[in-house]
């Protein structure tokens, strides 16, 4: 991307988590280049510093008196317990109450929110954070010291930019406070509201911050039939109570938990809607004048809003007629139209994500994402669908929930999903294409998709079908190295193999190469940075051909990888010692979760030169568990030493329960990985 | 009726002052006329077929115009890249820009204004302009937006045609001098055709040249009253290549300019620049000019006041000003003037605005230093000059055509001279900065009054690589498994090679506590004018602070030792500084560091192999492309890294392999010797490596390599611990 300017400090806000930027905005402003003596720069930016700091100035310090002992061993005690984390929620409430707009006809929820954060750090400084868009308004922001007293702050409204989006209709409020000193107390409220009850869908327990008491509440009136789905609540110790109120018609859910740690900030790790306790609220109807409205009752309700939004679509189906002509002409079979219409669209649409209020859930005009040769995964499943149909195929819309969500079209939300891809039925078999995976193989599904449920359009109605679950099989990464010892350098040839995932994401990366620079990238990526690999002679298989193996083959020499010792060669088999040291150490949480389902396999010959023989071969390693394996081996073969290697990773998952497991192999692993072969001259 | 004349005045400032903001439709006429030459450039060289990218044309525009009260200046850019892969695509696929901003001229401004459009040329030349109307505004508060585009239809072999104009209206009383512009003619893609154009108009002086051989810029016609047009045209410029060891602006074709602003003869004297005259390019700063222009601007007074108070307090009033009363001063301005003035800056960037008045005052500009400085010494009747120099990296004196590319120096006639620059907070009194080492300078002589009145042509002294060394004294020791090892580590650095480390390995708190109480001086703390209950809560923040620095000097520790080592440390346990190196040229950066590491160790049956090479930490390794090298070789200076190594050898092991470990290269450019003997349970390796210059002509590349090569090859080199 072309920056006319530079990015001011907005751009920062990306990496907020929800609720709280805990890391202060400062220090990121560059300046104009500028010729400077030696020394002034470091002034100059502690200078630059303070100006930034004049912008949103930090609240509370100079009024905040020093908490009292009992509330500062409060702030220790916790502060031992909770090591990771600078504040903690003494009290949270939040309630829900739901209202009717009669001009809009629409649901509206308004959302209460009440907590009170101690600090546990010496001090501490942050940013409160509440985002909110086309559908949802932030009513009221209020903050109080440990007195009750109402502390002033001067929010800021600014768009919200995530990395993800090209663009997104998300806002964000935020202002700046200070805790003084450990066990410094304020009070934030804040009050949303959102417009249509739809677009309110569920409820977590636990925040950014660790929260020891929290409290849920819904009002629902009689008019509004409400489902709360619980959700990850085994072990989560959460209690509810129900009273009715006569007088005001309406039922209070009170949803009561304790000691609810801090919010993940664990990268490869699951959604949200996986890990943590929460309420899924499914709203199914209103009753207004005696009239039942369905609103999410059943997930043909869903499916009826989602076909209701497709049915806006204009297509102008002539504009890609050409082109899917041109595509098809000459091509025999079904499988091979649909490839090459489905590798188009990869190729020839970039993905650029947008989030804009309706324009978030309705796909965009085909003839659009042709023109622009961009769209968001909607899009590009429109057109792939429009050009299938033109070339005389079924092919249908799809909603998809990604692996990072929890649930499936058993639950009427719009949680179930967020993703759009397309089908296309060939004689009863459904074949599932996902333009934004790119370089993906047709009738090959990406990890994040596959196993999960798939809502296909179906004129007034819909079906519900799983996306195949792969095997590692699939994503299969083989390296054979072939060689012999010459002086202290081993010669021989390499051969890399991708299959399924693994070739997607390496096709990728090379295709988005500068040309001029691929070879270097090539022979940067076979060496990995090592001076005393030589690589010669590389050729590989086409860089954009999906329908095959990628296949990389080169010579090589490799230097000082052979050590002699009077009449003994020492050597190592092993170039590349994949998850050497890849351990947890008892830091996660949760489980760690792989891009793709890994099974990685490598092949090493030697030629034992004729005035050698193996002394002793290094030992080999077998480690058979449920979703994972190494197996190491060292054979002899005449003249041949045989180095093989298998990791496979079934699941791409490790889950917490086996990340102790999953260490111990690594270790054992890495203790192969230290062990030289050793050749000693025949007598 | 005074107020309500001032009233008229200043509505006339505020409103008429400013020209018109020009509008979008004529930005866009400016690029993309029909008469627009480039409009049908279509295709490449053959020999850039396979690049990701080449520029077709580009041009950049700078427009200078003087209004009654304001300067208005235009700046845009008009780029026509034929792109070649998806790199290139993606690349171009997406625009950001600011549309309107704060201009951050002169003392007022209505705000700027800019002005995109995209257009896309497909391969069979069908054009199509992009509407800017669908940009989306992604960021905006007050007068600033900032929008972006996603360029739709965008394909390998594509033409794309972009312009960016931003328009920048300011006043300002006097002189304006715009920022410089040093570019290089070459860029990240190749270039086939390119333009540099200024538009000068009247009040407005012009600093221009070209060098290595980059293309003279030429008078073109215009019709425009009172505005000069310059045009500087390059074509076939290769995409920019980078080296290992080289500074781009000593070698490759490049353009220097400024423009000065300077409506009067009072602004003229008042500018800081170098000034030609109206209507002419200057290009070139002669040694006269330098001199004259600080001989105006550095005024030496002999004020007793000046730091005397400091000799009274030391009862030095009546020593000699020799070396060691020139350093006290030194370092006592270092502190009153930055060290001690950071510490309020620490505070106010952590954040407590609310709490700490802004009590810092000004930092010293190097100006100012250096006529502070002087001034000390006028007052106590010590000779000195004042040297003028031109750091290596930028440029050199004879090509100076900027103020900014000069460093000022002050050299003290004592016995040995001794070199002041201006400090930082590391600095050492008698200091060169290292880019200025054995460069041209001129030095500035001073009559009795101590003003500025001769000139002559110097050379810079050099350092030695001795002079810029790091010694490591390393003992390493076996744990029970073997394969984990234990580093206990010295390391002294002196000379410029203390600079980084300084830098990195210190907290502030490090040298500001060591500053106070060298200087017996009280901290911040202590003298903030604040209630005393403010006093004690900065006092819980500054202890909280000290303890956050100290954590995070650790995990900082440990990531340089790592990339020094090039190995993942396992356990990284102790960093204790030793001495600061901060209060003299000779006095060593040391500290004392402990470590584990495992990975150097690899088991072989019952005997085990150790990588003892790498335990000199990671060497130059050179690709093969750069074993021939014609490009001259820069260097920062001459530097030596000594190694230590004491390797406790486990009971039960004899060592084989030692014999590969003596090495010996040695050539004019440098070398690295290398020897390795046991003595009883000891293995002892000790290394050496220096550089003996700071620049070698190319032809000399092949003793660097050859020393280099061999350091490297050392890091290679295994012993064999076998069992007896």
């Amino acid at each position: 991307m072309i920056h006319f300017l530079l990015t001011s400090l907005l751009a920062l806000l990306k990496f907020m988590e929800t609720g709280i930027l805990s890391s202060f905005l400062m220090g990121f402003i560059i300046e104009k280049p500028k010729q400077t003596s030696f020394c002034m720069n470091t002034v100059r930016l502690l200078v630059i510093g303070i100006l930034i700091l004049s912008i949103p100035s930090w609240v509370g310090a100079q009024k905040n008196k020093r908490p009292d002992a009992t509330t500062i061993n409060f702030a220790k005690a916790q502060k031992a317990e909770h090591t990771k984390d600078n504040l903690l929620i003494r009290n949270s409430l939040v309630t829900y109450t739901f209202d009717f707009n009669e001009r809009t006809k629409k649901v509206t929820v308004l959302e209460k929110n009440k907590r009170r954060y101690i600090c546990l750090a010496p001090q501490h400084k942050t940013s409160f954070v509440n985002f909110y868009n086309q559908e949802s308004e932030i009513k009221s922001i209020e903050v109080f010291n440990a007195k009750g007293k109402r502390v002033p702050v001067y929010p800021k409204d600014d768009y919200y930019q995530d990395s993800d989006f090209f663009y997104s209709d998300a806002r964000v409020i935020y202002f700046n406070l200070e805790f003084p000193y450990q066990g410094s107390e304020y009070q934030v409220n804040y009050t949303k509201k959102y417009k249509d009850v739809k677009y309110f869908t569920s409820s977590f327990f636990s925040n950014y911050y660790p929260n020891l008491n929290k409290k849920i509440r819904f009002v629902v009136p009689d008019w509004l039939e409400v489902e709360f789905k619980e959700m990850n609540f085994d072990n989560a110790n959460i209690s509810v109570e129900k009273e009715y109120n006569e007088s005001k018609k309406s039922t209070t859910y009170t949803f009561t938990g304790k000691k609810f740690k801090s919010e993940n900030r664990e990268e490869y790790a699951p959604g949200p809607s996986h890990i943590y306790p929460h309420l899924l609220v499914l709203t199914k109807s209103y009753t207004r004048h005696g009239k039942k409205v369905a609103l999410f009752d059943s997930t043909q309700d869903l499916y009826d809003w989602y076909k209701s939004l497709v049915d806006l679509i204009d297509d102008d189906i002539s504009i890609i007629k050409a082109k899917v002509e041109t595509l098809t002409a000459g091509l025999d079979t079904d499988i091979e139209k649909v490839k090459a219409i489905y590798y188009w669209v990869q190729d020839n649409i970039r993905y650029i994500a947008f989030e804009d209020g309706l324009a978030g859930f309705k796909p965009e005009e085909c003839h659009k994402v042709f023109q622009n040769k961009y769209g968001d995964c909607k899009g590009m499943a429109n057109l792939t669908k429009q050009m299938l149909i033109l070339a005389g195929f079924d092919a249908r819309l799809t909603w998809i929930g990604t692996k990072r969500i929890a649930y499936d079209y058993s639950l009427p939300t719009l949680a179930a999903d967020n993703h759009m891809i397309c089908t296309v039925i060939i004689d009863g078999k459904k074949y599932f294409l996902d333009p934004t995976e790119k370089y993906n193989t047709f009738n090959v599904y990406a990890e994040r998709i596959q196993g999960k449920q798939a809502l296909i359009e179906n004129g007034d109605g819909f079906m519900l079908e799983l996306i195949p679950e792969m095997n590692n099989e699939t994503n299969e990464e083989l390296i054979v190295r072939k060689f012999k010892i010459d002086g202290d350098v081993l010669k021989g040839e390499g051969h890399h193999s991708f299959k399924g995932e693994s070739k997607s994401k390496l096709l990728y990366s090379i295709n988005h190469i500068k040309s001029d620079r691929l070879e270097e990238a090539l022979d940067n990526y076979i060496k990995e940075g090592d001076k005393n690999l030589r690589v010669f002679d590389t050729k590989t298989t086409e860089l954009n051909q999906r329908d095959q193996d990628f296949l990389i083959d080169y010579s090589f020499e490799q230097k000082n990888a052979v050590s002699s010792f009077g009449e003994e060669m020492y050597l190592d088999l092993d170039y590349y010692k994949e998850m050497e040291k890849f351990k947890f150490d008892g830091s996660r949480q949760f489980d760690y979760l792989f891009p793709y389902k890994t099974k990685l396999v490598v092949k090493t010959e030697l030629e034992i030169p004729h005035q050698y023989q193996v002394q002793e071969m290094p030992s080999g390693l077998t480690e058979d568990h449920e979703n994972f394996s190494f197996h190491v081996k060292f054979k002899k073969d005449g003249n041949k030493l045989i180095y093989e290697k298998e990791i496979n990773i079934d699941e791409a998952v490790i889950r917490k329960e086996d990340l102790e497991l999953w260490d111990s192999c690594i270790d054992k692993l890495d203790k192969v990985y230290h062990q030289q072969l050793i050749l000693t001259k025949k007598q | 009726m005074r107020h309500f004349v001032l009233l008229i005045l200043l509505l006339s400032i505020s409103t008429g002052s400013f020209s018109q903001a020009p509008k979008p439709g004529d930005i866009r006429l400016k690029f993309w006329t029909e008469s627009d030459s480039y409009e049908d450039a279509l295709t490449i060289p053959e020999d850039w077929k396979n690049e990701s990218a080449v520029i077709i044309y580009q041009e950049f525009n700078y427009e200078y115009k003087n209004t009654s009260r304001a300067v208005n200046y235009n700046e845009s850019t008009r780029r026509r890249v034929v792109l070649l892969d998806k790199s290139a695509v993606e690349t171009y696929s997406e625009f950001s820009f600011a549309e309107n901003f704060k201009v951050d001229k002169g003392f007022r401004s209505k705000g700027g204004q800019a002005f995109a459009g995209v257009k896309i040329i497909k391969p069979d030349g069908t054009a199509s302009i992009i509407d800017m109307e669908d940009a989306i505004e992604v960021e905006g508060q007050g007068s600033k937006t900032f929008k972006k585009i996603a360029v739709p239809n965008l394909e390998i072999g594509d033409i794309i045609d972009y312009y960016y104009h931003i328009y920048e209206p300011f006043v300002t009383t006097y002189d304006f001098a715009f920022e410089p512009i040093i570019s290089t003619l070459s860029g990240t893609y190749p270039i086939l055709n390119q333009k540099l154009i200024f538009e000068i108009g009247e009040d407005f002086f012009f600093n221009f040249n070209s060098l290595n051989g980059a293309p003279e810029i030429q008078l073109s016609d215009s019709d425009k009253k009172n505005t000069k047009i310059y045009t500087l045209t390059d074509t076939n410029r290769s995409k920019m290549k980078t080296r290992r060891w080289f500074y781009s602006r000593q070698v490759q074709p490049l353009i220097k300019t400024q423009v000065i602003f300077a409506r009067n003869s009072k602004s003229e004297r008042l500018a800081d620049a170098f000034l030609g005259e109206k209507g002419k390019i200057k290009s070139s700063v002669s040694e006269e000019e330098i001199k004259k222009y600080f001989a105006k601007r550095l005024i030496f007074t002999d004020d007793k006041n000046n730091y005397h108070w400091y000799l009274k307090k030391k009862n030095l009033l009546d020593a000699p000003t020799d070396k060691k009363l020139i350093e006290e001063i030194y370092y006592q301005m270092r502190f009153d003037h930055l060290v001690a003035k950071l510490e309020p800056l620490i505070f106010l960037n952590e954040g407590y605005v609310n709490v700490i008045p802004f009590q810092y005052g000004n930092f010293l500009s190097e100006q100012s230093f250096i006529t502070q400085f002087g001034s000390f010494l006028k007052s106590r009747d010590v000779d000195f000059t004042v040297i003028a120099a031109v750091p290596r990296s930028l440029s050199n004196l004879d090509d100076v055509l900027i103020k900014d590319e000069i460093v000022l120096l002050l050299k003290v006639e004592l016995d040995q001279p001794i070199y002041i620059s201006y400090f930082n907070f590391h600095s050492n009194c008698n200091h060169i900065p290292y880019l200025l080492e054995g460069t041209e300078a001129l030095e500035m002589n001073l009559t009795q009054q101590h003003q500025i009145v001769g000139v002559k042509r110097i050379t810079l002294p050099t350092t030695k690589h001795v002079d810029n060394n790091t010694s490591t004294t390393l003992e390493v020791d076996f744990e029970e498994d073997m394969l984990t090892l234990q580093l206990d580590k010295e390391v002294n650095h002196t000379g410029y090679n203390k600079e980084d480390s300084q830098n990195t390995l210190m907290t502030h708190y490090d040298y500001i506590d060591e500053d106070y109480d060298y200087f017996n001086a009280s901290g911040f703390v202590e003298r903030v004018n604040v209630k005393n209950k403010i006093r004690e809560e900065i006092r819980v923040k500054l202890a909280a602070k000290k303890i956050k620095d100290k954590k995070a000097q650790l995990e900082i520790c440990k990531q340089t030792a790592e990339q020094e080592i090039d190995i993942p440390i396992k356990s990284y346990k102790k960093f204790d500084i030793n001495s600061s190196g901060r209060y003299g040229d000779d006095e060593a950066f040391s500290y004392n560091e402990n470590y584990q590491i495992e990975g150097l160790v690899k088991q072989a049956g019952p005997n085990f192999i150790m990588e003892v090479g790498k335990l000199i930490g990671g060497q130059v390794g050179l690709e093969e492309e750069e074993m021939d090298r014609q490009e001259d070789v820069f260097m920062a200076y001459p530097r030596s890294y000594r190694n230590d190594i004491t390797i406790n050898i486990p009971k039960g092991f004899d060592i084989q392999g030692i014999e590969n470990l003596n090495k010996k290269i040695e050539n004019e450019s440098g070398g690295f010797i290398s020897v390795a003997n046991i003595e009883g349970q000891l293995l002892k390796i000790s290394s050496h490596k220096f550089y003996k210059t700071n620049f070698e002509k190319a032809e000399n590349w092949p003793n660097l390599v050859a020393f280099l090569e061999e350091a490297y090859d050392f890091t290679q080199e295994k012993i064999l611990l076998k069992r007896q």
